[in-house]
């Protein structure tokens, strides 16, 4: 698997993270769904689904 | 535990079931359409046995060889290098199940950019799989995308530059109709060029056919695209054609438009090179709903608006234009390029049978030629 790819998903995984952290801690849950949405093109980027 | 991390829970696994749901179907995708072997198939290779760098990669597509037993003229037809042109593989599939060659070979690719069909462009609404019922129940092919899927060639320059110095739009990088005669050290599309390169070139294909669909308001349509060394062949069989109600335009590969398989498989090898056209509304830009039905019958109401409006290339009205009468006109075609090819060139005669007629195609439908798996 070539480096860039590596590191792409690298940062996916990061983002994923912080994302769901941020659900934790959002107490609106509008931005609650919006994270919720967010994760999941991420998801499937991770796994090279799609 | 607070409100927000219950409601953060539920919506995390609402996020993960979706996610899950979407891969199970993107994942289905993935799973090889089914071309049995017809009568006339006389062994199988793989693009890996030209170019063993492909081998292990979702890219290796299957090559199908129909040998007559007389020595004779090498004919090779792709289908399947835009994924979302069915009509293309349709006809190439079809030869695969139904001919039989007698004297000379012809050799087939149906699913050139096998990259391409494991997904569909995002935002046009594609239906993922097209079905024909044939006397023994249903058969299904998948309907993909016009460029390699993105999970095998990642990530799309900006601009891509082809191995000729001109300049595409990014995402043309994976259009497998964009980079030949592609290179050893390509990108993943262009590989896939080289390899089927190494197929005219090993095989020392005499006449080479690649199959596509084009959209109604595309000018090159209902055409067949040659190469200048191609031309007489073409113009012999534009006329034969004619004779048969089917009617084309001809035209020359234009020199400077580089990357196309018109112009560089005529370029780089002996062989003599086609492109032909049908009309494709599916992939059309003023289409309206998209589904397997528009991609069947190619039956679309702003279609025939246009077509009123003089905005067309191509007659349409409510009939549509069906699958069988695209598959249709590339059968005749190729059958009268073939006869030609023998008549100008009489040591590359290729003769053969079992390839239905226009009007028998019409007549019984495409799923009466798919054999049983």
């Amino acid at each position: 698997m070539a480096i860039i790819t590596i590191t792409y998903r690298i940062i996916i995984l990061f983002l994923t993270i912080l994302i769901i952290r941020e659900m934790f801690k959002e107490e609106n849950i509008w931005n609650q769904l919006t994270g919720a949405l967010v994760i999941i093109p991420f998801i499937l980027r991770f796994f090279m689904i799609k | 535990m607070k409100k927000n991390q219950k409601i953060a829970i539920f919506l995390m696994c609402f996020s993960f079931f979706i996610a899950l749901w979407s891969a199970l179907e993107f994942i289905d995708q993935w799973k090889l359409d089914i071309i049995v072997e017809g009568p006339g198939v006389t062994r199988t290779a793989k693009l890996s046995d030209y170019f063993p760098e492909l081998q292990g990669e979702y890219c290796d597509t299957t090559i199908y060889f129909l040998e007559g037993d007389e020595p004779g003229g090498t004919v090779f037809v792709l289908g399947g290098t835009h994924p979302n042109e069915p009509a293309a593989m349709l006809t190439a599939v079809l030869l695969v199940e139904n001919a039989v060659v007698t004297q000379g070979r012809m050799i087939i690719i149906p699913q050139a950019n096998l990259s391409g069909f494991s997904h569909n462009d995002p935002q046009e609404g594609s239906p993922r799989k097209i079905h024909f019922e044939t006397p023994y129940g249903i058969r299904k092919f998948r309907y993909g995308s016009r460029a390699t899927n993105p999970i095998h060639q990642w990530p799309d320059p900006d601009i891509y530059i082809n191995q000729f110095g001109q300049s595409l739009s990014g995402s043309e990088t994976r259009n497998l109709n964009r980079g030949y005669p592609g290179t050893p050290d390509g990108n993943y599309t262009e590989k896939v060029c080289y390899g089927i390169m190494s197929v005219i070139r090993k095989e020392e294909c005499d006449l080479s056919i690649d199959l596509h669909e084009a959209s109604p308001e595309y000018p090159v349509i209902n055409a067949i695209v040659a190469h200048e060394r191609a031309i007489d062949l073409a113009s012999f069989a534009i006329l034969d054609l004619q004779m048969e109600n089917l009617n084309y335009n001809l035209e020359i590969s234009p020199p400077s438009f580089r990357g196309l398989t018109h112009r560089e498989w005529g370029d780089y090898s002996d062989t003599m090179a086609i492109l032909m056209e049908t009309a494709n509304a599916s992939q059309g830009r003023i289409r309206g709903r998209t589904d397997e039905a528009l991609v069947l019958t190619g039956k679309d109401k702003m279609y025939v608006k246009a077509a009123e409006l003089g905005r067309l290339y191509v007659p349409y009205d409510e009939n549509g234009h069906p699958i069988e009468e695209r598959v249709g006109r590339h059968l005749s075609a190729i059958k009268v390029l073939i006869d030609n090819m023998g008549f100008l060139f009489p040591d590359k005669m290729v003769q053969y049978h079992g390839i239905p007629s226009y009007q028998e195609l019409l007549e019984k439908g495409y799923g009466n030629y798919l054999l049983k798996p």
